[in-house]
């Protein structure tokens, strides 16, 4: 018996050994993501603490950085184009958000039921988001809402009049036409909506139509309801993603006329790469990086009054 | 599986990993061309310094030498410069150039990032603007040595030409072209509607009478935009800069000259004789070939004279040039002749010997001239300049012809550009736009001008 057990190794390893096991594996689970880790490290922890470093300094990029402590932030708080970008980024976000999530619920509910092509169509409304984001997309759109763009050729067609307003030129409209592009890039949004639809049980749907339940009150006492996790999730995402837009801005607008499109990345940007004042946007971004953790906590708190979540059970 | 060997594979697999990635990053990065129009990323050609070994005696080695070379433009002039850059590689066998080449946009961001990191393109073009600053940033090195050894043969070039690259007596780029700016012009369209030609010495009120007659009778703008640097020029007409000489304030004090000059586009833009900002945010994104004249949505531009080639090539047809109207009056003559840009050779590279003799060929062989064209410019060197003459298109002459008869009448040069430059314009055409948008009135507009210039100055 003692002979099979020292044969097999049966015993139990003494508890240095096993210590020395649990290390090893979780050794080698280290190099399996130490490229990535240096990767983590070297370009965004580094360039993180460097640009806390550069926040509270005066830097040209060529002469070195010169210490000023907090004069950056106090110059933000006065900064009147630093107000005016923080104004049009929220008024941006507040709109192109909700019409986003909005036009990609209605499409999701539309792709739901399995109609003929729904498949090819899910596919081709989905295409613009994968587009969206592309310098190409953005310089068409310039083409497209610029004077001599196809809009106001449409226009001139339809009402006969000789159209020559400029979309992305005019202070009025030079946003909306940033909104109406942000919200042309609904497929993603649309996609995950369509996963969370398909997740509604069917017999609640089976059980109110017995109760003769109309379509209407199917969607507002069933679906949304039971949307409301996905719902949460997404205007998380498109929140954080539709206060940071920059491209957009930047290659069709570039700021807009008299700052009526100068959302706050392009701003941070223009101190930056163009003024040079790497001090100043490094201060810029550490606020912009509070301001948006502080909507992101808004919402996650504000969420457990309408989000309802099927294991919790209540509401 | 053994825990050891496991951990071999782990450490074998980050092992290949880390390797492919170096190779990867080991060759030269290929420079993705920034440009609005679709352009051929260039293919990267790398020859390896090849060291001879080193002889008792001194024997002429042939060192093979790679250098990097960027410039911006549009692709004409792309064209052309990749063209000399063979004929240079042709000469010079044993001297490779990679081109780094785009639009002007980001081009100068990409440029002040090689700086800080000291990985600047060994020779590189730069405009009047930066000159300061890279010289304070020690990203250049002096040139004198190159011209007093000979491997810059300046026995052509004037000295008033060279002197604009001087900064405290030392000459720390070459000036590729002289230049100014122009108002450019369509003589059909002039003709069509019975208005005369500018002359040399039209004035303000001509100018403005020319671009609504214009308008009225052929229904389209009078002229594209107002000159270029136009209040800066108006400025040194009445015998200020924008700039002070130390560059530590604004250069005038007199707000009713702001108001006069801005007041001259309100009149254009309510007559409809000049379009607005809307329009202008446009053509300046698009570069030359966006500019109204090229599809006769104006019969006028402003541009500078170096760029009326590209401009000419966009539209199809003659166009001619005429220099800046006069302010009757005056107390200084506000024309200008700047140097298109700068050829520099970066404080970080390592072979500077190479970079210069590259400069001397740019500047000074006349096979090379000839592809060029003056496309960046007149040429400093009269005999380059002297030879071409014959070659020139139409358009080329013309440019020739303005910078003679504008050097003939400038005689102050423009400063150079305080660092805050950049910003100070930013302002400038910001409260362009909102003045000629009706948001403020030119007062005000005057007013807020000069606070916020001098806050961004304080800064």
């Amino acid at each position: 018996m003692d002979s099979m057990i020292e044969k097999w190794n049966l015993k139990r390893k003494p508890l240095r050994d096993r210590v020395f096991q649990k290390d090893y594996d979780n050794l080698a689970g280290l190099f399996f993501i130490l490229p990535w880790l240096i990767g983590f490290i070297l370009f965004m922890i580094i360039p993180i603490v460097m640009s806390i470093f550069y926040s509270f300094t005066r830097f040209n990029i060529i002469s070195p950085p010169e210490w000023i402590g907090v004069d950056n932030f106090i110059a933000i708080a006065r900064d009147s184009r630093f107000l005016n970008s923080v104004k049009v980024t929220m008024v941006f976000a507040f709109i192109a958000v909700p019409a986003r999530l909005a036009f990609a619920l209605i499409l999701a509910l539309l792709f739901y039921k399995a109609r003929r092509l729904v498949g090819f169509y899910r596919a081709a409304f989905y295409l613009p988001s994968i587009l969206g984001g592309s310098v190409a997309v953005a310089i068409t759109w310039r083409q497209l809402f610029g004077t001599q763009g196809a809009l106001n050729s449409i226009l001139s067609a339809a009402f006969g009049l000789e159209i020559t307003k400029s979309w992305i030129g005019s202070p009025d409209t030079a946003l909306a036409s940033l909104v109406l592009l942000h919200l042309w890039q609904f497929g993603s949004p649309m996609l995950i909506f369509l996963a969370g639809l398909k997740q509604i049980p069917r017999s609640l749907y089976e059980s109110a139509s017995i109760d003769g339940a109309t379509s209407v009150q199917n969607f507002f006492k069933i679906t949304l309801p039971m949307l409301t996790p996905i719902i949460f999730f997404n205007l998380i995402l498109q929140t954080i993603s539709g206060l940071m837009m920059f491209t957009q801005a930047f290659l069709i607008t570039d700021g807009g006329p008299i700052d009526r499109t100068m959302v706050i990345m392009l701003y941070v940007y223009r101190h930056a790469f163009e003024f040079f004042n790497m001090g100043y946007a490094s201060a810029m971004t550490w606020v912009v990086l509070i301001a948006m953790f502080v909507i992101t906590m808004v919402i996650f708190k504000t969420s457990k009054y309408w989000v309802f979540y099927e294991s919790k059970g209540d509401l | 599986m053994k825990n050891n060997t496991k951990v071999i594979i782990a450490l074998g697999a980050v092992l290949v990993l880390v390797l492919g990635i170096w190779f990867a990053v080991g060759r030269p990065p290929v420079e993705e061309p920034v440009a609005e129009e679709p352009v051929v990323e260039e293919p990267v050609v790398e020859e390896p310094v090849v060291e001879e070994p080193v002889a008792e005696e001194p024997v002429e080695e042939i060192e093979e030498v790679t250098m990097r070379f960027s410039w911006w433009g549009a692709p004409a002039r792309h064209e052309k410069t990749k063209a000399v850059i063979d004929l240079f590689e042709e000469r010079y066998p044993h001297i490779t150039l990679e081109p780094e080449f785009g639009g002007w946009s980001g081009y100068w961001e990409k440029r002040a990032l090689e700086a800080t990191a000291r990985e600047l393109p060994d020779i590189f073009q730069t405009s009047f603007a930066w000159l300061i600053e890279l010289v304070e940033g020690k990203s250049v090195i002096p040139l004198d040595p190159f011209i007093e050894a000979g491997t810059i043969d300046t026995t052509y070039i004037e000295d008033a030409l060279l002197d604009i690259g001087r900064l405290d007596g030392e000459l720390w780029g070459v000036n590729l072209g002289a230049n100014t700016g122009v108002m450019i012009y369509d003589r059909e369209l002039f003709e069509k509607a019975g208005v005369e030609f500018p002359d040399p010495n039209w004035t303000w009120d001509d100018f403005i009478q020319t671009s609504i007659r214009l308008h009225e009778a052929l229904g389209i703008y009078g002229t594209g935009s107002m000159p270029v640097h136009g209040f800066q020029y108006y400025l040194r007409q009445h015998g200020y800069c924008l700039y002070s000489p130390d560059g530590t304030k604004l250069g005038y004090e007199d707000d009713s000259i702001f108001v006069s000059y801005f007041s001259m586009m309100m009149e254009l833009l309510e007559l409809g004789a000049m379009p607005g900002p809307a329009v202008w945010a446009e053509v300046s994104l698009g570069g030359p070939e966006a500019l109204l004249i090229v599809d006769q949505r104006s019969a006028m531009d402003t541009t500078h004279s170096n760029i009326n080639v590209a401009i000419v090539a966009a539209a199809g047809r003659e166009l001619h040039i005429a220099m800046y109207p006069t302010l009757p009056g005056q107390v200084q003559e506000g024309l200008w002749i700047r140097p298109s840009q700068f050829l520099k050779i970066a404080a970080n590279s390592e072979h500077p010997e190479e970079a210069a003799k590259f400069i001397n060929f740019f500047t000074n062989d006349l096979e090379a001239n000839e592809i060029l064209l003056a496309e960046r410019g007149v040429p400093i060197s009269s005999k380059v300049m002297e030879h071409l003459k014959p070659l020139l298109s139409l358009e080329q002459k013309l440019q020739i012809d303005i910078i003679e008869k504008t050097s003939a009448r400038a005689d102050i040069p423009f400063p150079a550009s305080p660092p805050w430059s950049t910003e100070v314009n930013d302002l400038l055409t910001r409260v362009t736009d909102m003045m000629a948008l009706g948001e403020i009135s030119l007062e005000d507009g005057a007013t807020m001008f000069r606070a916020e210039a001098n806050a961004i100055i304080a800064k």
